[in-house]
């Protein structure tokens, strides 16, 4: 439910629902797709607005950190994308699985994460969601796989989640994210395979923000068609800028896998304003012209905005508000962050096995010792 | 220069001075994450110095059939973390070759570039040093340089042996190490380890990053200790250098390795059981 701070207005003054014309999605191997008209209610409209808005928000909130050194490492930043991590997230149930690569911020948040611990495990502290040990590509939380660094390894892990999930036998999918870059790794194709022969209730997902790195799709790719790669497995091209188009998407596939149909593919169209890090300022290989066109007509935030306005939703009034609440959300987040103290050094070698009693570990000499707890 | 410079002039010697070597791997064509295939691509087309999709057991691969049909491949893998994809190809194929074929085929014109090593940042996937993993393979020799005047050469004689090698940079020196290096080629050869301080009390060895380290240790030993150290260089992790460490222990009597590497199987485990 959103927590929208509104005094004193009149509800009867918005409409409690509006539909609205969806771009149709390419099909591969499907006779036909998903829905090309949704309804969104007044209460989901603020829902994804306030979730997008502080993915948004948190995101800035981490370049600056980083920009004042209290962030570091490597961070890989999620703005622009909004509104593919919360369109999948509304359209699955928490009992659902996801597993993402780096880019993992916005999926954290959206699978329940709170900004606060978000924040710290960026800044290595230990109210951090990892403990401050897993930092900005290692974030987990129930049913979220994270957070994974090497790419294209969080694929078959998917699959495998799925066939767990066909074996227990709870109606669960699992949502395998992959990008542009990824999609040509060998063992995506190998999971393909595994799951369409094992009709895994798998939906692979590839968010093509059109550069893998500082690569951009054509110059990668035999074929840019990533929601045909998967060849035998059907497949949709979504407009991933569009909430509501991911959200009709993800319904239309969840179906897919939860009829046991088997898995299918989906490839979001979207596009990361902020270079593949924040060690990339993101303009070598592409123009300030074409970020700045995405920013001004397919902008998530500003899509969803306008269409709530447009038909009487919301008003920029109660968006604003929405804007300046989650703003101070952001600031208490980010000064938790920078307050909270380090994890402890006893706490550097635990966890590296499951094992009752406690054993000790080497550390960069002979003569230190970690203990290792779990 | 610094390292990643002195890499950018031994691969522009080597594709000088060999028509038919190429060089490939993600991002190399703009420079490289570390600007070390800068202005390459330029001077020697697009058909010599090119990029390839995300695919590290691909690009090895691909390198190993390059290598194969006789052209030199110098192949990236954009850092030492991600080399496992690669690693069936390596160990399974690449060092083989020539065994399994009886001669008549090998890859001896493959050279594998790899950032390597802890740079501070790098957390899990930009730190490894796997040169262990791979030293338990025979057919691949695999070469880590301590500076930009030893990588130079040292690269230059890789690409020129006639077996795959694996050739790994600290990336921590590309910007932090300058020296004088020349800019014709020059080899420096393999398997062989350099003593770059002599001394009486202990041996001291290392390789990569490390070196330094243990420089400053055995200055810092000297000064305070008033203990004499000797320090070598490895140089070529396989096949490495036992007589000279051997001979060193010998005279002093006491051997300690130092690398970044976990201890565990790490490669000092191989040098101290052959030392005893």
């Amino acid at each position: 439910a959103s927590r929208v701070m509104v005094a004193s207005r009149n509800y009867a003054d918005f409409a409690s629902e509006a539909t609205f014309e969806l771009k149709k999605c390419d099909l591969h191997r499907l006779e036909e797709g998903p829905s090309t008209t949704a309804v969104m209610t007044r209460e989901e409209g603020l829902h994804y607005y306030k979730t997008m808005q502080t993915i948004r928000r948190m995101e800035l909130k981490s370049d600056q950190l980083y920009k004042q050194k209290i962030i570091r490492g490597f961070c890989h930043l999620y703005d622009g994308q909004e509104a593919c991590c919360v369109g999948l997230e509304v359209a699955i149930k928490p009992t659902d699985h996801v597993i993402t690569a780096y880019r993992a911020h916005g999926f954290t948040y959206a699978r329940g994460v709170p900004v606060r611990e978000i924040l710290a495990e960026l800044t290595g502290r230990k109210g951090g969601c990892a403990k401050g040990k897993g930092g900005s590509m290692h974030m987990y939380t129930k049913n979220f796989y994270g957070g994974n660094g090497i790419v294209g390894a969080q694929v078959p892990l998917g699959a495998g989640i799925a066939l767990a999930c066909k074996y227990f036998g709870k109606n669960e999918i699992c949502l395998t994210l992959y990008g542009d870059g990824a999609a040509n790794q060998g063992q995506i194709f190998e999971t393909y395979n595994m799951a369409a022969l094992w009709k895994l209730p798998c939906i692979f997902i590839c968010e093509n923000n059109r550069y893998g790195m500082g690569t951009s799709v054509e110059r990668a790719a035999a074929s840019t068609d990533y929601y045909k790669r998967g060849d035998f497995i059907p497949g949709l091209r979504v407009d991933g800028m569009d909430v509501l188009c991911v959200r009709e998407a993800t319904k239309f596939a969840a179906e897919h896998c939860r009829a046991g149909k088997g898995p299918i593919l989906m490839e979001l169209q979207t596009y990361r304003y902020h270079g593949h890090s924040m060690s990339d300022p993101g303009i070598s290989y592409r123009t300030r012209e074409e970020i700045q066109e995405v920013r001004s007509k397919s902008d998530p935030i500003t899509l969803l905005k306008d269409r709530m306005v447009n038909n009487n939703l919301a008003s920029i009034e109660e968006l604003k508000e929405i804007d300046v609440a989650v703003r101070k959300e952001i600031e208490e987040a980010a000064q938790f962050a920078t307050t909270d103290p380090e994890p402890p050094l006893e706490e550097l070698g635990n966890h590296i096995y499951f094992n009752e009693p406690p054993f000790e570990v080497r550390g960069p000499n002979q003569w230190i010792r970690y203990k290792s707890v779990s | 220069m610094n390292l990643f410079q002195s890499i950018t002039s031994a691969l522009d010697n080597a594709l000088a001075k060999d028509p038919t070597a190429v060089i490939f791997g993600e991002d190399v064509a703009f420079g490289g994450v570390f600007r070390c295939t800068v202005g390459l691509r330029d001077k020697y087309g697009k058909d010599r110095v090119f990029n390839t999709p995300l695919c590290e057991q691909g690009i090895v691969g691909f390198g190993i059939g390059v290598a194969v049909a006789g052209a030199t491949a110098i192949a990236e893998i954009q850092f030492a973390d991600y080399i496992f994809p690669a690693f069936d190809q390596i160990v399974n194929e690449a060092a083989k070759y020539r065994y399994r074929s009886g001669d008549l085929f090998n890859c001896g014109n493959l050279t594998i570039r790899a950032p390597w090593g802890c740079v501070g940042h790098g957390a899990l996937y930009h730190s490894q040093s796997p040169e262990a993993f791979f030293a338990h393979c025979p057919g691949i020799k695999i070469v880590i340089p301590r500076s930009p005047l030893q990588a130079k050469g040292l690269l230059l004689s890789c690409i020129e042996d006639k077996n795959p090698c694996i050739f790994f940079e600290p990336k921590i020196l590309y910007r932090a190490a300058v020296e004088q290096v020349p800019v014709e080629p020059y080899n420096i050869p393999l398997s062989q380890a350099e003593v770059l301080q002599t001394g009486s009390d202990v041996t001291l060895v290392a390789w990569g990053t490390q070196v330094h380290v243990i420089k400053e240790v055995a200055a810092m030993a000297q000064e305070k200790l008033g203990v004499s150290c000797e320090v070598i260089d490895l140089r070529t992790i396989l096949p490495w250098d036992s007589e000279t460490i051997c001979k060193s222990v010998v005279k002093t009597g006491r051997l300690l390795i130092s690398h970044e590497a976990p201890l565990t199987g790490g490669f000092a485990s191989e040098i101290s059981s052959t030392v005893q």
